[in-house]
């Protein structure tokens, strides 16, 4: 991100001026109190929202102004993950992280390769004939990262994955991103959980309304830590 | 687009017109009511066009030709008017026999002897003419411009007004026709929108989740512009059969017990409506059912 500024409306700025560079495989977590612009910076990397100012890349690509299309194009190649999971309640776990696959109109041979391993990937393999209302949350979040990565994408990015789990639960979600991530994957987590990121020792984006305060390498989650 | 998509975006949409029940019945209703209506004025439409033309051909043009004119050119003028395609007839008419019509038509009331004695000095000898009736009676001010300007003609007698209020009239009841079917769509469009956008809220998570993950705007539009569709061609079942058997029971009874209006009212034949109104009805049920789901979806697509 190069100069990235967005205002959203009655002058609510998201993010003012960020100029940061997440290289290729990083694990990367945004740290900040709420409405501090993280979930803004999740956004504009979705293009869920447009900046207002600055350039922002992606693999080389300048995404700044991208077509609708072009768009889709984009999130072919990033998972998504959220703190509400957005499961489909009348999916089978196999069927949601098979619905990630339909959705982009992967070929059936190809779906029956990819989602068992994501289900394995994720340890829900015995589970995936379950409805997502017969698993636990933390099984849940599971399913939505198996269906985040299905598709092998060069980035993932998660919006509070923990934020409705318990402390065991929420570790077991963070080990599965770091595996994620060992296997190549560029990761970046909005986060509130000060345990886990002091814990993992990651880069540390800290924001604050919109501005980033602080940036470390192996980084805790506040400059005491 | 593959198959299988095509596939389950059918069955998504007739899912979701089963999953909607009473709102996808309420659709069915007012496109079938609308399409009702609008049956009922291109019947109307219809019927009064017939009725036009058939007054139209009834509408006479009388040009009285020249004394010196032959009656080999009246003749052959009078099939050359004959051979064109907004002239219905075009007879000539000697002396002779515009005199004998003249007189048979007042025997009755005068002297036979007295109408004998002019036999042999024929008072309308100057009176040969051709009559002319019209197919088309919008093309009759051009037609008498024309026979104005023949050397051949002396006089040209015709109805200008009747001719003018049989058009206007026309017109008038295809524009109204028109101007119907529009409003009528327009609110079958607001309706259609309606229960799609119920279909769009139930489903907008799944729409939402679909976005995030890189689905293409078509992919996602589909199955709404399925049920859409579907539930336009399901309105059009209703509408046609009431107006295939209502139509025909009303050209019965209108004929057993009004049979002097039968004289004047020459009804279309349902076949021939059917045939005009059934490809009508699909296409704008379909169309209005996907005009309608396209626009309830579109600001669900912005995210």
């Amino acid at each position: 991100m190069k100069h990235v500024t967005k205002v959203y409306d009655e002058n609510v700025t998201g993010v003012s001026d960020l100029n940061i560079k997440i290289e290729d495989g990083e694990f990367v977590f945004l740290v900040g109190e709420s409405g501090s612009g993280k979930s803004t910076f999740i956004k504009l990397l979705m293009k869920e929202v447009d900046p207002d100012e600055g350039t922002i890349l992606i693999a080389g690509k300048d995404v700044t102004h991208l077509k609708r299309r072009k768009v889709a194009e984009l999130r072919r190649n990033m998972g998504v993950v959220f703190q509400d999971y957005r499961l489909l309640p009348k999916k089978t776990i196999y069927e949601n992280v098979a619905f990630a696959l339909e959705a982009i109109e992967e070929s059936t041979k190809r779906m029956r390769r990819l989602v068992p391993n994501a289900l394995s990937q994720v340890g829900l393999a015995h589970k995936s004939k379950f409805m997502p209302d017969e698993v636990s949350g933390g099984e849940q979040q599971r399913t939505a990262i198996a269906r985040a990565i299905v598709n092998n994408p060069p980035l993932v990015l998660a919006d509070e994955p923990t934020g409705n789990l318990d402390p065991k639960n929420s570790r077991e979600i963070m080990q599965l991103f770091e595996h994620i991530n060992s296997m190549g994957t560029t990761v970046v987590i909005a986060t509130h959980d000060q345990a886990i990121v002091d814990e993992m020792r990651k880069r540390v984006i800290h924001l604050e309304h919109g501005v980033v305060v602080r940036d470390t390498q192996e980084g805790g989650y506040s400059d005491e830590n | 687009m593959r198959i299988r998509t095509i596939k389950n975006c059918m069955k998504d949409g007739v899912h979701s017109i089963v999953r909607n029940g009473l709102m996808s019945i309420a659709s069915i209703g007012t496109i079938s009511a609308c399409l009702f209506i609008l049956g009922i004025t291109y019947i109307i439409v219809m019927n009064a066009q017939q009725f036009v033309q058939n007054l139209d051909s009834s509408l006479g043009i009388v040009a009285f030709l020249q004394p010196e004119v032959d009656e080999a050119d009246a003749i052959a003028y009078a099939a050359e008017l004959q051979a064109r395609d907004d002239v219905k007839k075009a007879t000539y008419i000697s002396p002779e026999e515009a005199w004998n019509t003249f007189k048979n038509s007042l025997q009755d009331g005068i002297n036979g002897d007295l109408l004998q004695e002019l036999d042999n000095d024929n008072p309308l000898s100057n009176s040969a003419n051709i009559e002319i009736y019209m197919a088309n009676s919008k093309a009759q001010k051009e037609l008498v411009k024309e026979l104005q300007a023949n050397k051949m003609i002396r006089l040209v007698r015709y109805s200008k007004k009747a001719a003018d209020l049989m058009g206007s009239f026309s017109r008038f009841i295809t524009y109204v026709g028109l101007a119907l079917m529009v409003v009528l769509m327009l609110i079958a469009v607001l309706l259609i929108a309606n229960t799609i956008e119920l279909s769009v809220y139930i489903r907008r998570r799944e729409i939402n989740i679909m976005k995030y993950i890189g689905a293409k705007d078509s992919f996602i539009r589909l199955p709404f512009v399925v049920e859409g569709m579907l539930l336009g061609f399901l309105g059009v079942f209703i509408p046609s059969a009431v107006i295939y058997f209502g139509y025909q029971y009303f050209v019965k009874i209108a004929t057993e017990n009004f049979t002097s209006m039968s004289y004047l009212i020459n009804f279309v034949d349902i076949n021939t409506l059917m045939k005009g109104l059934l490809p009508i009805f699909i296409v704008l049920g379909v169309f209005v059912g996907m005009i309608g789901s396209l626009v309830s979806i579109r600001k669900h697509l912005k995210v």
